[in-house]
Parts: structure tokens; C-alpha cells; sequence
């Protein structure tokens, strides 16, 4: 009953218009704003043409913010594709107690971000938290460590948006797990396949396509994640060093009112990210992705 | 090419057994069916031989060794699977490779043994397509084929056409047939379809509950199946078992149906069927051999009047269904004498073709003869 | 035939012990220091059970903060933005399952497409179309902006849902005299109903959690939603610890229920099409 017609347009087409005026109007109206001089609060702004672009080009902190992102973003990538897919694995193995231990694992992906930043500051706080407790007790570090200074603000970041954000690549993994076929494996195994083969030749093949789009999600919002960030930044005095492009946009908009240049930083960003998924899809996509 | 045997094989999941210590012998070079209805544990024995599922006690020997310890891809067997478990990612000629790659088998031995394979099986032409680009069917001769490659001491084949719609089972039957006459390698074989187990099968293996019910050709078990379950199970359209009372009087026994049917029984069972006078029994008749038709007038022919309930014709017969006591019962009507619904018919069969089931045992009571010797030709 | 010798059963329970200290620990130990009185917070060496345990972390919470205002806000910002989120979704996507029409595939490819988008590539222009609309520092504001992010994903899940009901179902329904519409309500929408709680389940949590939206499109205190309102708390002045860790506990309470009955959806079957974030 694939009935051909407009009440099916009809019915879609509420949607498709918040979608659209609440989503694709702006990322255009982020573009036009990118040329103009506009301050964030005042209903006025002059054309500058591509000026926002040419002073970013020169601006040292865009390029620094650029620098900090891409170390973010890879390194939270490379860590939680790790990470996800070894406790896919082992999740995937029955054991007393799986379905409990599946669930509680995907809590720091549902809980709000805020609470995640703050129970790590805890956690990692430099004069009761109890990861320094834990260092200093074992005999690892002489003193508690400054998490939350110059030298370590990056890896306390890193750690916190790893912790939050694996539970995604492991949900989908073992998703995709527990569709592969038992009686492949039981094929492998009567033609001779030992473990490492099954996994080489049954498991990872069935992986590729939701590894793809996984890895391909994963880059596209660590690069533009904003309010683990931000919420990093509050306190500590070491901002400076995680400021990663999402969050030096939002500071040009909403600290200094340069909602132009804010909307080209956020607008080099989207257009960085269609590159690459560009380039990524070219060189990734085999014929056999489904 | 191997004998194998089980010996008190045993299964159990926990506390549950799920096959009770079965023994079996399959000759070298012999094609076994295991047939039985779902959960009877055709499957799981299958799984045992083939090493991917443990086995709880006794065991398994190919050619007198036992190799129930080993992985199984040390057992020397080829295994069809259901769903085919062809991989998705690899081309047909990759599949019908991947054991021959994982023995490490040399890249010019591998193309020789895929080519024989893939021409025994008529898929030469498919050989670079992947999987979900095939046909059920074509799927089905790339996973006989993956077997096929490897030249086992046995083949397992586990309900492989079960997917396929009925011509082409029809057809990849005599397929897997050919493929037998032709390497004469040991072959055991799950359905649950008794014709299959019929049309394929050198030996057939029943099996319910866990438990062997019987092992024969196929002829045996059509003619001389040791218990209730057996006879009906094996035969199509099922057989009728009508609850009777055996009683003696001057004339010899006879079967006291109900509704004045009395059938007497011949008397060179008599031996046999004595000690079950004047108890509950079952009188089991095969639809094939009672017939609403007056060809048999031999003195030993039975003869019952029922009214017809429903009429289904099949081109040479029809199939006529009565009702006695409550039960529906099928016979074989003559198709010349297209017969009306409600109309009375006598149905009669030969007295050798009818069989006495003690109830409570569910044993088939046979003489201590066979009422017909199958007669093998000599080729 | 894979019965594991004890040395495997030993490393495979050791993975799982440190993956799940790893994963849950620091909620747990967030948990236990939200009931503790504060002499024990600060405990050098810490314990990890209260000794005293105490509400009065919790009390303070509520007395000399907003967070019931907060709280408050939360639940109507979230709810609202499910029903307006799945009012919209469910005809929209029973309308690209069920019907065939010119642009369908492009529709479903943009709904795709908008699903990448991460809030702050869209917030800078957002904010300002708010601004015009003067529905900056509004509920209303929230709302929407929650339905437009939650969109994508409820649209194609549900259209999952929607395709896997057999469509013999609704010809049969209708062979039977019931009209489309009723065919709909009385047969498709009970069937994809769990698929329907689940869709709004997941909007709940994704409009629950947000901090950036709120954060740039509210100003007013008393309009806070709780992310913002607890962010806010902990930058105040002196951290006080027991009552931020309260703070966190009861925000994640209403989740972990919810979470709990999507959880076996999302574990089984349509994978990761779920969240974003």
C-alpha cells in the first residue's frame, strides 16, 4: 500500500519545515552572517565580504584553536574507537550479570554532560579527589597532580570525553555484534578457522560498514563538541589550552559580540568537516558497505 | 571415506538430557538421514559429530578412532548449514577457498579443487559474485560446494533445503543424490521431512524425545516400523489409527471398531496377535492401502461402510476423508468414481497391510516373519 | 563445545570488574559523596562508605538554591519538546514509509543529512533568529530547538519502525471496513509503540541533558533548566562539593529511569541510530 500522493507530502511536510527553518536557515544565515560585521546583541551589521575569513587567516588564536582541536578530536577519537570496541567484545561474551553490566556501561553516554564534567573534577581534584589519592598511596606520582593546570587540562579532558563518549561506539558494535550469524562462526570453525582467524576473516568484515559510520560520527561531533569543553574550561585558570575551535566561535560571538566572526569560525569549521568527510567517504567506502 | 559410530551418546543441557545415550552405526561410504519432528535432537547429534557442540558422555569414533576431544576442524568433515553461512564478504570462489586457505593449501592446488568443485555443481559462472547477489538456490550449491572442496571423510548436512521452495528441493534432492553415487562418501544427513529421509536415504535413522525410535532402509521402515511414532511418521498421507477392541470368538480375532466395523485379522498373525485378545488396541491402515474401490475381493480383504466427509481430488487418486468416533480419517478413492460428499462407500484393504498397535507400549506387534520380503536386484 | 578453562574465566571476569570500575565507579563514588556530611567529604584518607550518611547535602540543595525551580523547568522544557518532537515525527515518518511521492528519497536523505549537524555549527544564527522572533529567554525558545535536534533521529527511527509493521496489517484493517485513519490509530500506531516510547524516551534525555542552548538562549534565573543551573552553581563562589554532587545525583535519577526501558531496544537491535551527542 506504497500509495502514491501529496498526503504523504502533507504529512511529512510540518516536520520538514521545522527542519528547515530551524536548522538549514540557519547554517545559511550562519554563512551570510560570516560577511558582515555584526555585533551579537545590536540589530545592525555592515558587509565586509570575506574579511572575517582573511583575518582569521592571520589571527594566531584561530590557528592555536585549530591546533587544539585537532589533538582533541583525534585523540578522543583513536581512544574511544579503542576503547568501544574492546568492551563490545568482551561484552559480547555471556557471562553472570551481562544484561546489568550492559546497561550500567551506557551511563556516562545518557547522563548530562555537566554532571559528567563535574563529578570528574571531583573525582580528579587536586587537594580530595580521589584519583590523586589513589597515585600518591600507590607510590606512582610524589605528589597529588595539578589536573587541572597547564600541563595536564589536556589529558583530564581527554579522559572525561573518552569516559562519556565510548558507551556510543560500544552500543553500536555490539549491536552489530549480535547480528552476525552464530552459524558463520560454526562454519569457520569446520573449516579449519582458529579463533584469531574467525576474528580476522568473520567478525571484523561484519564490523567495516558500522565501524564506517561510527568513525564517521564520532569525527564529526568530537570535532565540533562544545559543552565538555567549555565546562573543562570553567575554573582553573589554564582555558587557554583547551580551547578548541567549537569554543573559541562561541567566545568570539558571546564574549567579545563579534557574531560575524564568530558564525566564519563556525562556518571554516562546517566546511573543514565536509572535506574531510568528503575525502573519507572516497577513500573508505569499499563496494561493499551496506 | 569413513565408518562412523556413536557410542552411548549423551547430551545434556545442565540437568536436562536432551539425548538419551544413543548408539549408531553408519558404514563407510552410506548415506544416513536423521529425521524426526523439531526438538527430537537430530540436529544437536548432527552438531556433536561435528564438534560444535561438546558432548556430555559416551562417544563418537570415525573408522574405530574417537574424536569427540577433537576441534573440528581436526575431524576431517564438511558441513552444509541451513542458512548456508556463506560469508558476506567474500566472493563464491573465496567462500569455496576459505579451507582450503586456512590448511594453507597452495594457490594452484586451491583454483584446481574450487574448479572440479565449482563444475561438479554447474557454478563455474558465479564464482566471482558474492553472496547476496545469488539466488536461494545458487546459494545453496556454493555452500555444497565449500564442502565439497575440502574432500572429507564425511559429510554433515544440516537441514540444507529446508529454504528452498518444493521444485527446487525436488531438484537439488536429486542433486545431492548424484553427488553421492558419484563420491560414495559418507553421508550424514538432518531433516525433518520424512520424504527426503525416504528418497535419499541408504539408512534412515528415527529419532524422537532424544532417543533413536528406529534405524533401517527405507523400506523397512515404510513396512515394518517397530512403533506408533515410526508409522506414522514415515508415509504420506499419514497412517489411520482407529482405537479397536480385539476380541475372539470360533471364527479367530477380530477388531471391534465401533459403529458395527469389524475387521478380522489374518490368521498367520495369529500367534502373534493372541496374547491381545479381549484388550484396547489400534488397528493402523495406511491411506494407500484402503481403497473405496471393489478390486479387492480376496478372502482376505477387510472391509469397512463409512460416509464420506470431504472429497479432495489429486488427477490420478483423491484423497477421501471420513469421520469415525469423532476422528477424521483419510483413504484413497478412485478418481473415475468421483464420490460425493455424505455418500456411503465401502472402503476396503488386504489384510497383510494392516498393522496392531499395542496402546499402551506404542509398539507396532508384528509375526515373527516379514509378510513380504523386500526382494533386492542384483545389478 | 566452548567451555572456558579457568584462567579464561578469570581474565574475562577481570576485564569486566575494571571496564565496569571504569564506567560506573565514578557515578557510584558521586553518589556516595553526595551523602555524606562534609567533614567526611573532605576526609584524608577518603572512605567510600558515609559513615554518618545525611540528607542534609540534599536539604541544602533545596533551601538555598533554586534547583526545584530548576527541576521544575526541566520537566516542562523536556516534556514539551517530546510532544511537539513526536506530534511532528510520527505522520512525518509513517508519510515517508507509506507513501510514494516525488522528493521522498531527498527528504529522507536531507533528515540524514541534518542529523550530523552538531549544535554549534547552527547556535550563532539560531540565537539571533531568536532574538528577532523575541523568543530569546523564552521556554518556548528551548523547545524548539530541542525538537528541531531531536527530529532527525525520531524520524528515522521511527521510520524503522514504521517498515517493519507488514502492510497486510493496515490492508487488512481497511478490508475490514476500518478507513485509513482508523487503520492507523487502531492497528500501525499500537504495534510501533514501543518503537514510539523509545523515540520520546531518547528526545527526553537529549533535551534533559543540553547545556548549550540553554545556556545561550536563557538568561533569566528563574528560567533555567537544570544543566545550566548547576553549572552555574559550581562556578558560584566556593565549591560546595557535597551539595554539587547532590545536584548531580538527583539530574541523573529521572535518566536512569527512563534508561532503563530503553536500554534492551537499544542493546538489541537497531544499534546506534539512537542518540547524538
Amino acid at each position: 500500500m506504497q500509495t502514491r500522493g501529496l498526503p504523504g507530502l502533507l504529512l511529512v511536510l510540518p516536520a520538514l519545515l521545522l527542519l528547515v527553518t530551524l536548522t538549514l536557515y540557519p547554517v545559511g544565515y550562519g554563512f551570510w552572517l560570516s560577511l558582515h560585521a555584526k555585533h551579537s546583541l545590536f540589530p545592525t551589521q555592515t558587509f565586509v565580504g570575506l574579511d572575517n575569513y582573511l583575518y582569521l587567516l592571520s589571527d594566531p588564536e584561530f590557528w592555536e584553536s585549530l591546533r587544539i582541536g585537532l589533538i582533541y578530536s583525534v585523540s578522543t577519537i583513536v581512544l574511544q574507537l579503542v576503547l568501544g570496541v574492546a568492551a563490545a567484545l568482551l561484552l559480547h561474551q555471556s557471562f553472570f550479570g551481562r544484561n546489568i553490566v550492559r546497561g550500567l556501561v551506557l551511563f556516562p553516554y545518557m547522563i548530562p554532560t555537566v554532571v559528567a564534567v563535574i563529578l570528574w573534577k571531583w573525582m580528579l581534584n587536586n587537594q580530595f579527589g580521589l584519583i590523586n589519592f589513589g597515585l600518591v598511596s600507590l607510590g606512582i606520582s610524589d605528589e597529588p597532580i595539578n589536573w587541572f593546570g597547564r600541563s595536564y587540562i589536556m589529558i583530564s579532558l581527554i579522559l572525561v570525553s573518552v569516559w562519556q563518549f565510548f558507551p556510543f561506539v560500544l552500543l553500536a558494535v555490539l549491536a552489530r555484534l549480535q547480528s552476525i550469524p552464530t552459524e558463520l562462526y560454526d562454519a569457520a570453525r569446520v573449516d579449519g578457522a582458529g579463533p584469531v582467524a574467525r576474528f580476522l576473516y568473520v567478525t571484523l568484515p561484519q564490523l567495516a560498514s558500522v565501524l564506517f559510520i561510527t568513525i564517521l560520527l564520532r569525527s564529526i561531533w568530537m570535532f565540533t563538541k562544545f559543552d565538555t569543553v567549555w565546562l573543562m574550561t570553567q575554573g582553573g585558570g589554564a582555558e587557554r589550552y583547551i580551547r578548541t575551535m567549537p569554543v573559541y566561535a562561541y567566545l568570539r560571538t558571546f564574549n567579545y559580540y563579534e557574531a560575524g566572526m564568530g558564525s566564519a569560525v563556525a562556518i571554516v569549521m562546517f566546511f573543514m568537516l565536509v572535506g574531510a568527510a568528503t575525502t573519507y567517504f572516497f577513500l573508505f567506502r569499499g563496494e561493499d558497505q551496506s | 571415506m569413513a565408518e562412523v559410530k556413536l557410542v552411548g551418546l549423551e547430551k545434556k543441557f545442565g540437568d536436562v538430557s536432551v539425548i538419551h545415550r544413543i548408539n549408531l552405526d553408519i558404514a563407510d561410504g552410506e548415506f544416513a538421514v536423521l529425521v524426526g519432528p523439531s526438538g527430537c535432537g537430530k540436529t544437536t547429534t548432527l552438531r556433536m559429530i561435528a564438534g560444535l557442540e561438546e558432548t556430555t558422555g559416551g562417544s563418537i569414533l570415525f573408522d574405530g578412532k574417537s574424536v569427540e576431544r577433537l576441534e573440528p576442524k581436526d575431524r576431517d568433515i564438511a558441513m552444509v548449514f541451513q542458512s548456508y553461512a556463506l560469508y558476506p564478504h567474500m566472493s563464491v570462489r573465496d567462500n569455496m577457498a576459505f579451507s582450503l586457505r586456512m590448511k594453507g593449501v597452495s594457490s594452484a592446488e586451491k583454483k584446481r579443487l574450487v574448479g572440479v568443485a565449482a563444475e561438479m555443481l554447474g557454478i563455474t559462472d558465479l564464482l566471482d559474485r558474492k553472496p547476496k547477489q545469488l539466488s536461494g538456490g545458487q546459494r545453496q550449491r556454493v555452500a555444497m560446494g565449500r564442502a565439497l572442496v575440502r574432500e572429507p571423510k564425511v559429510f554433515l548436512f544440516d537441514e540444507p533445503l529446508s529454504n528452498l521452495d518444493a521444485a527446487l528441493r525436488a531438484q537439488m534432492r536429486i542433486e545431492i543424490k548424484r553427488i553421492h553415487q558419484r563420491l560414495r562418501t559418507t553421508i550424514i544427513y538432518v531433516t525433518h521431512d520424512q520424504v527426503e529421509a525416504m528418497t535419499l536415504a541408504d539408512k534412515i535413522v528415527v529419532m524422537n524425545g532424544g532417543n533413536i525410535e528406529q534405524v533401517g532402509d527405507p523400506l523397512t521402515l515404510y513396512r515394518r516400523p517397530v512403533s506408533r511414532f515410526v508409522a506414522g511418521f514415515i508415509g504420506s498421507p499419514k497412517m489411520n489409527f482407529f482405537p479397536a477392541k480385539l476380541l475372539s470368538d470360533e471364527s479367530g480375532l477380530h477388531a471391534d471398531l465401533g459403529d458395527g466395523i469389524r475387521i478380522e485379522m489374518p490368521r498367520e498373525r495369529d500367534a502373534a496377535y493372541r496374547p491381545y485378545a479381549g484388550r484396547s488396541v489400534e488397528i493402523g491402515i495406511r491411506p494407500e492401502h484402503l481403497l473405496d474401490d471393489a478390486r479387492l475381493i480376496d478372502s482376505g480383504a477387510i472391509a469397512m461402510d463409512v460416509t464420506i466427509d470431504v472429497v479432495e481430488p489429486l488427477g490420478s487418486t483423491s484423497l477421501i476423508t471420513f469421520v469415525l468416533g469423532g476422528t477424521s480419517y483419510t483413504a484413497i478413492g478412485d478418481i473415475a468414481l468421483m464420490r460425493r460428499p455424505g455418500a456411503k462407500v465401502r472402503l476396503k484393504a488386504a489384510a497383510k497391510d494392516i498393522y496392531l498397535i499395542d496402546p499402551e507400549s506404542g509398539r507396532v506387534v508384528h509375526s515373527a516373519e516379514p509378510d513380504s520380503p523386500i526382494v533386492r536386484l542384483a545389478v | 563445545m566452548s567451555r572456558r578453562s579457568g584462567w579464561q574465566r578469570l581474565g574475562l571476569g577481570l576485564a569486566v570488574a575494571v571496564l565496569l570500575t571504569f564506567a560506573a565507579f565514578p557515578l557510584l563514588w558521586m553518589g556516595l559523596t553526595a551523602l555524606k556530611p562534609s567533614a567526611e567529604i573532605f576526609a584524608w584518607p577518603p572512605r567510600l562508605l558515609p559513615e554518618a550518611p545525611t540528607l542534609s547535602n540534599i536539604g541544602r540543595l533545596f533551601e538555598q538554591t533554586h534547583f526545584v525551580t530548576y527541576f521544575k523547568n526541566s520537566v516542562i522544557v523536556s516534556s514539551a519538546a517530546v510532544l511537539l518532537t513526536l506530534l511532528l515525527a510520527v505522520p512525518g515518518a509513517y508519510g515517508l514509509t507509506r507513501y510514494r511521492f516525488f522528493g521522498r528519497e531527498m527528504i529522507a536523505a536531507t533528515v540524514l543529512f541534518t542529523y550530523m549537524f552538531a549544535p554549534i555549527m547552527i547556535i550563532i544564527p539560531f540565537y539571533i533568529v531568536m532574538r528577532t522572533l523575541g523568543l530569546a529567554n523564552t521556554h518556548m525558545a528551548l523547545v524548539l530547538a530541542y525538537c528541531a535536534f531531536s527530529l532527525p533521529f525520531a524520524l528515522w527511527m521511527l521510520r524503522t519502525f514504521f517498515q517493519s509493521i507488514p502492510i497486510d496489517l493496515e490492508e487488512a484493517a481497511m478490508t475490514d471496513g476500518a478507513s485509513r485513519f482508523r487503520a492507523v490509530i487502531h492497528v500501525v500506531i499500537p504495534m510501533a509503540l514501543p518503537g514510539i516510547i523509545a523515540t520520546g524516551i531518547l528526545t527526553f534525555i537529549l533535551a534533559w541533558n543540553d547545556y548549550i542552548f540553554a545556556r545561550i538562549l536563557i538568561s533569566s534565573d528563574n528560567l533555567k533548566t537544570l544543566p545550566v543551573g548547576i553549572a552555574d552553581l559550581y562556578n558560584a563562589s566556593v565549591v560546595d562539593w557535597g551539595m554539587i554532587m547532590a545536584s548531580g545525583l538527583l539530574v541523573i535519577i529521572p535518566v536512569v529511569i527512563v534508561f532503563s526501558y530503553v536500554q534492551k531496544f537499544l542493546v538489541a537491535g537497531w544499534g546506534s541510530g539512537g542518540v547524538k551527542g
